[in-house]
C-alpha cells in the first residue's frame, strides 16, 4: 500500500454511531404504541397541522377574514360558511384559520425570546453560583410567583397591542421557567467528573460552559419549550379576550371569543364554539407533545447518567 | 533538585463543613481535615503509589497536586517551580504538563462528544501553544486529527478511525479508560496522576491497562502518582509507596521494602488484610479495631492510635477517649455492675482536649472519683496509663490526661515512618 493510499484511509471516517438525540428519536419511534409515545405523536401531528394551517391560511381560507357578507349576520353553519358567520357577517371558518397564524406568531416570539434570555442566564447563574446566583434566583422567583396572566396583562398594558408586544409580554412570564430548569440542570452537570476533567485539561470557563455543560442542559429544553408553549397559547388568547391582545378587526381566537360571548344567549353558539375548540385542540396537542416527550426522554436521561 | 517533577511540602487541605445558618451562628467553624501537612516528592520517571482506605485523603492529595483543589496551606513545586499560587493563563498552560485520570472512565468523558473529539479537545484547548497560528487552521486541524489517531492506536483503541466517531456510551469500560488515558497523554505531559484509574475495571482488563501505563511510561518518560486502595495493584506497579491514614502519610518508602517488612502498625494491618488464596495458611491477624474516625475531629497525636494494636500511653490519648472507654464499659453488663448508677449517664460526661469532666452531686463527687479509679485499675490498657489524675472538686469530677509525645517522621531502614515506636 502506498503512503497516499494509507492517507486516504485515515481520512475516510467510518460509520457514525448514534448520538443521544438519535437515540431519543429511535426511542420515540419504538415507543409509539405506549401511552407516552402515543401522546407525543398525537401532539406532533396536531402541532404540525396547526403550523401548516397557519402558513397556508391565505390558500385554504375560502374568504378574506375581514370581508363582511351582506347576507343577514350571525348565520348558522351552512355549506357556504362551514362555521357560520359572526355578528358582523364575517366568515368564521376563515377567521379561525387566520387566527391560527397570529397565535403561532405570538407563541413563537414568546417562547423563542424566553429561551434566548432564560437559557444563557440560567447557564451563567448555575455555573458561577455564589451571591450572583442567589440574586438572580430571587429576581426570577419573584417574577415566577406572579400569576402569569396578570403579569402578562400588566406588561401588555405598558407595551400596547400587537403581535410583537404580546410576544414580549409572554416572554416575561416564561423567562423564569427556562431559567429555573437551565440553572438547576447546570448545577447538577457542573459537578460531573467530565467537567472536572475538562478543567484538568486546561479548558477555560467559557469552553467548559459551552462545550461541556450547555449541550447536556439543552436536552431538558424541548420539554420545557412545549409545555410552556401550550400555556402561552392560553395566555395569548386570554390577553386578547381581556382586550389587551390584538386590535380589532384582526382575526384572533381570543378576540373573536370575547366578541362572540355576548351573542351566546341569543343562540349563536357557533361564533364562540369554533374559536374555543381551536384553542383547546392546539393547547392540548402541544401539551401532549411536551408530556409525552418528557415521559420518554427522562428515563433516557436517567439511564445516560447511570 | 533538578529531576524532581513534583514536590509537596507540608500541604494541608481543609474543607469547610456545610452548616445551616443557625449552626453557623451558634457554633464555631468546623472543617474536615482532609489532608494535614503532607510532604513527598516524585523523581522523574518514578511511579509512586498513594495507598489508603477510602476517605483517607489520597484523592484530595492527587487533585491538589494538579491544582484542582486549592491547598489551605503548604507549597507545591512542579519541575522546580512553585506552582502553589499559579493561576489564570499560566495555570492553564501548566495543565498541559500535568494530567489526571479519574476513577470512573464513563463519567470522565463528555457523553455529547465522540471519542475522537474528546481526545482532540486538549489539542484544541492548547492550540496556541502548539502553534496553530503558524500552521494555519486547516493544517493544524489535519495535524491534530492525525495525532489523535496515532495516540488512539498507541493506547490500543483500534481500529482508530472506526472508534473516532463513537460516543462514550458505545464503548466498553476498558476502551473508555484507554480513551481517557489517550486524552491525558496527547499533550505529552510530564506527570500523570492516576486516581484509582483501574479500580472500576475487571481483573482481566485491569492487568492490560496497567501494562499499558507501564509501556507509556517507558515510551514517553512519564512520572506517575498512582492513587489506589488496592495493595496488590500498588505492589505490581509502584516503585515507592506512601501509606496514608486520615490525611497523614504514616509510612513512605520503597515499595518492595515496605511490602517485605512493614514498620508502621497501620501498614502492617493493611498488609495483613490482603487475603491469601490458601485455606491452610491461616495466621493470626491483628486488624485495627473499630471504624475510621471522623475527619472533622481527628484524634490527637497519632491519628491511628485509637485503633492501633501496638498503641503506647504517649500516643495522644485525650478526654474523649476516656468517654468512649467508659461508654463501652457501661454497656457491658458483665463488667458494669452498678457503675451506671454512679458514673452514668454517659451523656453527662464532657470531653474537652486533654480532660473529661462530669458534673456530679457534691455529696457523690468522692464516690465517683473512687469508682473511676477502680474501673481504670481493672483495665490495664495504654489509655489508662496515659491518665495523669482523677480528681473531684466542688461539683466536678475531672479526668486529666498527660500531654502526648511529639510525633515525628523517623527514618527507619530506608523509609520514613511516623510512629512513636521508632522514635
Amino acid at each position: 500500500m502506498t503512503e497516499a493510499a494509507a492517507q486516504q484511509q485515515t481520512e475516510q471516517p467510518l460509520e457514525r454511531s448514534s448520538s443521544s438525540v438519535g437515540r431519543l428519536l429511535d426511542l420515540l419511534i419504538q415507543q409509539r404504541r405506549s401511552l407516552a409515545g402515543a401522546m407525543f405523536w398525537i401532539g406532533v401531528v396536531v402541532f404540525f397541522s396547526f403550523i401548516f394551517i397557519g402558513l397556508a391560511a391565505p390558500l385554504i381560507a375560502p374568504y378574506n377574514p375581514q370581508s363582511i357578507f351582506l347576507t343577514p349576520p350571525s348565520q348558522p353553519p351552512t355549506l357556504q360558511h362551514l362555521m357560520g358567520t359572526d355578528d358582523l357577517g364575517r366568515d368564521i371558518f376563515s377567521r379561525v384559520l387566520w387566527g391560527t397564524r397570529s397565535s403561532l406568531e405570538i407563541v413563537a416570539i414568546g417562547s423563542v425570546l424566553a429561551l434566548i434570555v432564560g437559557f444563557p442566564v440560567g447557564l451563567f447563574s448555575g455555573y458561577v453560583g455564589g451571591w450572583i446566583d442567589r440574586g438572580l434566583v430571587l429576581v426570577m422567583d419573584s417574577v415566577y410567583a406572579f400569576p402569569g396572566l396578570l403579569l402578562a396583562a400588566i406588561v401588555a398594558l405598558f407595551l400596547g397591542k400587537g403581535v410583537f408586544n404580546i410576544g414580549i409580554a409572554i416572554t416575561v412570564i416564561y423567562v423564569p421557567t427556562y431559567f429555573r430548569v437551565t440553572r438547576n440542570h447546570t448545577i447538577s452537570v457542573r459537578e460531573e467528573t467530565f467537567v472536572e476533567a475538562a478543567r484538568a485539561l486546561g479548558a477555560n470557563s467559557m469552553t467548559i460552559l459551552w462545550s461541556y455543560i450547555a449541550y447536556q442542559v439543552l436536552i431538558s429544553i424541548p420539554v420545557v419549550f412545549s409545555l410552556s408553549a401550550a400555556d402561552a397559547i392560553l395566555t395569548a388568547a386570554g390577553l386578547s379576550f381581556l382586550g389587551l391582545g390584538l386590535e380589532r378587526p384582526a382575526p384572533d381566537w381570543g378576540l373573536d371569543l370575547s366578541d362572540a360571548q355576548k351573542f351566546l344567549s341569543s343562540g349563536a353558539w357557533w361564533s364562540s364554539v369554533f374559536p374555543g375548540v381551536m384553542i383547546i385542540i392546539f393547547t392540548v396537542g402541544i401539551a401532549f407533545l411536551g408530556e409525552g416527550l418528557s415521559d420518554i426522554a427522562n428515563p433516557l436521561l436517567r439511564k445516560e447518567r447511570a | 533538585m533538578e529531576d524532581e517533577i513534583l514536590q509537596l511540602s507540608d500541604v494541608t487541605v481543609h474543607f469547610p463543613v456545610k452548616m445551616s445558618l443557625a449552626q453557623r451562628l451558634f457554633s464555631q467553624k468546623s472543617v474536615v481535615h482532609a489532608v494535614d501537612r503532607v510532604s513527598f516528592s516524585l523523581r522523574s520517571g518514578e511511579i509512586m503509589g498513594l495507598v489508603g482506605e477510602s476517605g483517607c485523603g489520597k484523592t484530595t492529595v492527587g487533585k491538589t497536586s494538579v491544582r484542582l483543589i486549592e491547598p489551605t496551606s503548604g507549597r507545591i513545586f512542579f519541575a522546580g517551580h512553585d506552582i502553589t499560587h499559579t493561576r489564570g493563563e499560566q495555570l492553564r498552560r501548566l495543565r498541559k504538563k500535568m494530567q489526571i485520570v479519574f476513577q470512573d472512565p464513563h463519567a470522565s468523558l463528555n457523553p455529547a462528544m465522540t471519542i475522537g473529539e474528546a481526545i482532540l479537545h486538549p489539542l484544541s484547548i492548547h492550540r496556541l501553544e502548539l502553534g496553530s497560528l503558524e500552521l494555519g487552521r486547516d493544517t493544524f486541524e489535519q495535524w491534530a486529527v492525525k495525532k489523535v489517531l496515532s495516540t488512539m492506536t498507541e493506547v490500543g483503541l483500534t481500529p482508530a478511525k472506526h472508534l473516532y466517531y463513537k460516543y462514550p456510551g458505545d464503548l466498553s469500560g476498558g476502551q473508555k479508560q484507554r480513551a481517557v488515558i489517550a486524552r491525558a497523554i496527547i499533550t505529552e505531559p510530564k506527570l500523570l496522576v492516576v486516581d484509582e484509574g483501574v479500580s472500576m475495571l475487571d481483573m482481566s482488563v485491569r492487568a492490560k491497562i496497567l501494562q499499558l501505563m507501564l509501556d507509556l511510561k517507558r515510551r514517553h518518560g512519564l512520572t506517575y502518582l498512582f492513587i489506589t486502595h488496592d495493595l496488590a495493584t500498588a505492589k505490581f506497579i509502584c516503585d515507592r509507596i506512601a501509606i496514608m491514614y486520615l490525611g497523614r502519610i504514616v509510612e513512605i518508602g520503597l515499595a518492595r521494602k515496605i511490602y517485605a517488612d512493614p514498620k508502621h502498625p497501620y501498614t502492617k494491618a493493611l498488609l495483613q488484610a490482603i487475603p491469601i488464596p490458601d485455606p491452610d495458611k491461616r495466621h493470626n491477624k491483628v486488624l485495627p479495631r473499630g471504624e475510621v474516625p471522623d475527619a472533622v475531629h481527628p484524634p490527637a497525636g497519632c491519628r491511628f492510635h485509637p485503633r492501633c494494636p501496638a498503641v503506647l500511653a504517649t500516643c495522644g490519648w485525650e478526654g474523649r477517649d476516656f468517654v468512649d472507654f467508659l461508654d463501652e464499659h457501661l454497656s457491658d453488663p458483665n463488667r458494669a455492675g452498678d457503675d451506671e448508677s454512679i458514673l452514668g449517664p454517659i451523656e453527662g460526661w464532657r470531653a474537652d482536649g486533654l480532660v473529661a469532666t462530669l458534673k456530679a452531686n457534691p455529696v457523690n463527687v468522692e464516690k465517683v472519683v473512687e469508682r473511676v479509679k477502680a474501673v481504670l485499675a481493672e483495665a490495664p490498657i495504654a489509655m489508662t496509663q496515659a491518665i495523669e489524675s482523677v480528681s473531684g472538686r466542688n461539683r466536678t469530677v475531672t479526668v486529666r490526661f498527660r500531654s502526648p509525645d511529639q510525633l515525628l517522621q523517623t527514618n527507619v531502614q530506608d523509609r520514613l515512618v511516623e510512629c512513636l515506636l521508632y522514635q
